[in-house]
């Protein structure tokens, strides 16, 4: 024979093909109905066709639920020969090689996968100018579509194929590799809130960003909402490649008599081992320290129950008996037990110096603080797709987060060692620390000279911070950032300004330049404490730029400037063209006000002493709340009414509108009214 | 030919066959005896290139087997439960194996549709164990193997076609040469069969023997002596495996010629002098013992 037929064998294909081809017959049908029948079922059938961002738009997940199943289920029925006993003595026993048996498995079911998606896609180009269809995109949409579900096909049958190779039980190996599939999204996670419990100032919801995509299963089934970029579907192909070639060299080194075992490769149990203790003490871990916060007998309880339950898992599933116990388990147990224990133990240590760090102000080069890290940092890349559609998509796109002002530096430094020498909150329940006081949630970047990146993440007090806070909060580098004013700069459609009860647009383009051109003013006059004053906005104003009003699908309205009752002379411009009047909340709007006093903390149950509603009620049974109509005094309680908190001394206010809502506030007796004092009880 | 030298394969901490080396010649139908685990598939499988051993080496007429499609393309392997493909008919095996097997030959899987009588459209999975045994024989046969594995292949098989195989063995190996391994546990069942017989007992061969040879150099002898004394001057002269009194007749199994073993009774004049053939069962039993073995246990 020559070596094609041995690498190709035709006997060997076209059985494959006799035995499986229904997987083939399912996936075709499965894709013919997910995207060619759906671009004629889909849609509303009373409006023009929709034009689409990309083929996934049409049916979001709905493909992706064939493409998670079918190639798995390929790689399962392809390398059952590797775990069936009969099966294995049969094919090992053929004058072929072991690369020639994985050549016709590999390529059996590329065949057996790819030619259905290449066919749908083929469908899907063929009906694009057909009647009926409530969908228009481009040749180029139905080739990226076929190249993304070509790649993620062949990456599950290839991730299937070689862990098929790694172990010897089919079952073990479908579950192992929907454990794969999600792992990375569940123990990064893990990982990452372990080293927020433990590290103080790691940037936890940082890290968090997007961590969904990690797991090639969670991203597909978001696909939609983050299409694929070719950097993905790079590191996709590599994966395959990698994968293969694994299996190539595993495959020589595998024994044909570990069919029917757990795994394939003795070497590969303390890893297995080792993997799933580490798995299950993080979960465990990490689920009683925060069901319990802050008590360090729970956690190393957690710590300790999960590296039991890993251990005796992973041993019972290797054995493959629930029987396990012998006189050398424990102190195999605590050999895993101390190494794990230091891995988890050691990237939170002191030694790491992670705590104490903060940069020396010459070796930065850019900084950037704030509280919308998360914003800046979204909707970087761009998708394989049509790209227009998702580079606009956020209202911080484009806007460079950081300065290199040295002054700014310098100020952020100066936070930043504070907050590492006094370390509020370390330690303490976050729920504690969260009610009740007044805290900024602070993402601290560092871009040093040597390209490094140094990310933090506080929940900083006001109480005890205000002079480093105040130096960092007054610089005009952290309102740019912090409230975006880039944006107003940006050629702007409309500007609506509204107070909930009613709303006014200003479209007048000289109108427009002289607000963005007062509110930008406001906001880099705001000292400290307006910025840090609870009083309640005036109104709240919403940007629509001119850009995202092009694109209606995808554009943005930007919510995030208010109108401060600090904002004089903003305040007199709005009155004076007459917008004021329109917008602002009256007494007339209100059917009543009711008031009490808050009661001490000490009145209420633990649990409810943040809720107004319970303060109020305290206070109702008591017969010590007052409901107030005057128009007069409820114009007072308008200007004066704050955000509630639960203050001891100050008033809870809960204002019903006519419209039927209602709100609560809090009212301070120093800034009260003699009128209105004498109301209150 | 086949070398087996220091062979030894372990799974999992269980030694299953342990240094074991052997000679099969090319015509030879090698019979490999031993009870349940005592390692038989285990060899019979690293024979045909199946299992890779920990140590020692397998080869065919000086070629390595495992991994080498020359020499594994004339071999061929025929489990104690035949495996086909799920769904397949014994055409479609016919069909994969013609593909696989260099040597396949459709005129010999003709003449061969005589013999058993099957129907190759019909689907395996529905056939008997009996009727999928003749199946694997008929493909098995099919390829023109150089070399023929069977683990436990009488299983299941009526006498009729038990003879029926066993012929179309007989006739390969005189016709083409053809060398095959047999395993068993039933020792009856393979002695009119094999030329050479091997047996396993706990992963090692204890013994490894032509049959021809055995047969013609053990013998049964019944005597009754005029002396008692005699007894005892004969046990030096003879190599005796066993010795059982009955009475006063004595029965020996003894190894050696014929003609010189009736030489040393005589001597004595004994009342009473039989030589006796012995049946293959028994030589086994007595030459187990001589090595310090119980049988029963081991075979039967």
């Amino acid at each position: 024979m020559t070596s094609r037929q041995f690498y190709f064998n035709r006997g060997m294909i076209r059985q494959n093909l006799r035995q499986h081809s229904w997987i083939a017959a399912v996936y075709l049908l499965g894709l013919l109905f997910a995207l060619p029948l759906q671009m004629f079922l889909g849609g509303n059938p009373d409006t023009p066709p929709q034009k689409v961002k990309d083929l996934f738009f049409i049916s979001g997940s709905l493909p992706m639920l064939f493409t998670l199943s079918l190639p798995v289920a390929a790689g399962l029925l392809l390398f059952r020969y590797l775990q069936h006993k009969g099966a294995a003595d049969m094919a090992h026993s053929l004058p072929l090689r072991r690369q020639h048996l994985l050549t016709v498995q590999l390529f059996s079911g590329f065949i057996l996968l790819l030619v259905p998606v290449w066919l749908t896609a083929l469908a899907a180009g063929v009906v694009q100018s057909w009647d009926g269809n409530m969908f228009l995109y481009s040749g180029a949409d139905v080739w990226s579509w076929g190249a993304i579900v070509s790649v993620l096909t062949l990456f599950l049958f290839t991730l299937t194929a070689f862990v098929g190779i790694c172990l010897g039980l089919t079952v073990l190996q479908g579950i192992v590799v929907y454990i794969l599939l999600i792992l990375p999204a569940v123990l990064s996670q893990m990982v990452f809130y372990h080293l927020s419990i433990y590290l103080y100032g790691f940037p936890y919801q940082n890290s968090m960003r997007g961590i969904d995509y990690w797991s090639p299963f969670l991203h597909m089934m978001e696909i939609t909402s983050k299409p694929y970029t070719w950097g993905e579907l790079g590191i996709y192909a590599a994966l395959i490649v990698l994968f293969v070639l694994l299996s190539y060299l595993l495959y020589r080194k595998r024994h044909v008599e570990t069919a029917g075992q757990a795994m394939a490769f003795t070497y590969f149990n303390p890893l297995f081992k080792g993997g799933v203790m580490l798995s299950a003490m993080l979960i465990s871990g990490t689920y009683f320290a925060q069901m319990r916060p802050g008590l360090s007998g729970w956690s190393f309880t957690g710590f300790a129950l999960g590296a039991v339950i890993g251990y005796a898992g992973a041993e019972m599933v290797i054995r493959k008996s629930w029987q396990i116990l012998n006189r050398k388990l424990p102190l195999r147990f605590a050999g895993y037990a101390v190494v794990l224990g230091l891995l988890l133990y050691l990237p939170v240590s002191p030694l790491t110096g992670f705590e104490t760090r903060v940069p020396a102000a010459d070796k930065v080069a850019r900084i950037y603080a704030g509280s919308n890290y998360q914003a800046y940092t979204d909707s970087q890349s761009a998708p394989v797709s049509n790209v227009d559609y998702y580079t606009i998509g956020s209202p911080y796109k484009g806007v460079d987060p950081f300065s290199s002002d040295s002054a700014y530096i310098t100020n952020v430094r100066k936070l930043h060692e504070a907050l590492v020498q006094v370390r509020p909150g370390d330690g303490e329940d976050r729920y504690k620390v969260y009610t009740g006081r007044k805290l900024f949630g602070y993402t601290l970047v560092y871009e040093l000279k040597d390209g490094h990146k140094i990310t933090r993440q506080y929940n900083v007090p006001q109480a005890g911070f205000e002079p480093e806070l105040k130096a960092v909060m007054e610089s005009p580098e952290f309102k740019r950032t912090e409230y975006l004013l880039p944006l107003l700069d940006k050629p702007i459609s409309n500007i609506q300004v509204s107070s909930g009860v009613r709303s006014v647009t200003i479209s007048d383009p000289a109108d427009i330049a002289a607000f963005k051109e007062l509110l930008k003013k406001e906001i880099l006059n705001m000292s400290f404490e307006d910025q840090t004053d609870d009083a309640v906005p005036l109104a709240t104003i919403r940007v629509a730029t001119e850009e995202s009003m092009k694109h209606p699908y995808s554009g943005y309205l930007f919510e995030g400037y208010n109108w401060k009752p600090s904002f004089h002379e903003l305040g007199a411009w709005l009155e004076q063209k007459g917008y004021a009047e329109k917008v602002k909340i009256k007494a007339d709007d209100l059917l009543s006000v009711e008031v009490a006093k808050q009661s001490g903390e000490d009145v209420l149950p633990k649990g409810v002493n943040y809720d107004p509603e319970a303060h109020l009620r305290f206070a109702r049974e008591k017969g010590r709340s007052v409901i107030v109509k005057d128009k007069a005094r409820i114009d007072d309680i308008l200007k004066i009414r704050r955000s509630y908190s639960a203050e001891k001394g100050s008033y809870v206010a809960l204002l019903k509108f006519k419209s039927g809502n209602s709100d609560f506030f809090r009212l301070d007796a120093s800034e009260m009214t003699p009128e209105l004092k004498g109301l209150l009880p | 030919m086949i070398e087996i030298r220091e062979v030894s394969k372990v799974f999992q901490d269980r030694k299953a066959v342990q240094g074991i080396s052997l000679t099969i010649h090319k015509g030879n139908i090698f019979g490999l005896l031993g009870s349940n685990g005592a390692g038989k598939t285990t060899l019979l499988k690293t024979i045909a290139g199946i299992y890779l051993p920990d140590a020692g080496s397998v080869r065919i007429d000086g070629k390595p087997v495992f991994e080498n499609p020359d020499s594994k393309g004339r071999i061929v392997f025929m489990p104690d439960f035949p495996y086909f493909f799920p769904q397949a008919s014994i055409l479609q095996m016919a069909d994969f194996y013609r593909s696989v097997y260099p040597r396949w030959s459709g005129e010999r899987f003709k003449e061969l549709g005589g013999l058993f009588s099957l129907d190759p459209r019909r689907k395996l999975n529905r056939l008997s164990k009996g009727m999928r045994q003749q199946a694997a024989f008929w493909l098995a046969l099919s390829c023109m193997p150089d070399v023929l594995i069977m683990d436990e292949p009488l299983d299941g098989l009526d006498p009729v076609m038990r003879r029926q195989i066993k012929n179309v063995l007989f006739q390969e190996v005189a016709e083409r040469g053809l060398t095959a391994v047999i395993s068993s546990h039933n020792l009856r069942e393979i002695e009119d069969l094999c030329d050479h017989v091997g047996i396993m007992h706990e992963g090692a061969l204890l013994i490894d023997k032509e049959l021809d040879e055995l047969k013609s150099d053990t013998h049964k002898v019944q005597v009754a002596f005029r002396d008692e004394r005699h007894e005892a001057a004969l046990s030096g002269k003879l190599q005796i495996l066993h010795r059982e009194r009955r009475g006063s007749v004595c029965l020996y199994i003894v190894k050696g010629d014929r003609e010189r073993i009736a030489d040393a009774f005589r001597v004595y004049n004994p009342y009473v002098l039989d030589l006796l053939p012995l049946t293959l069962e028994e030589i086994f039993i007595y030459e187990m013992e001589g090595a310090g073995y119980d049988i029963a246990p081991i075979l039967l």
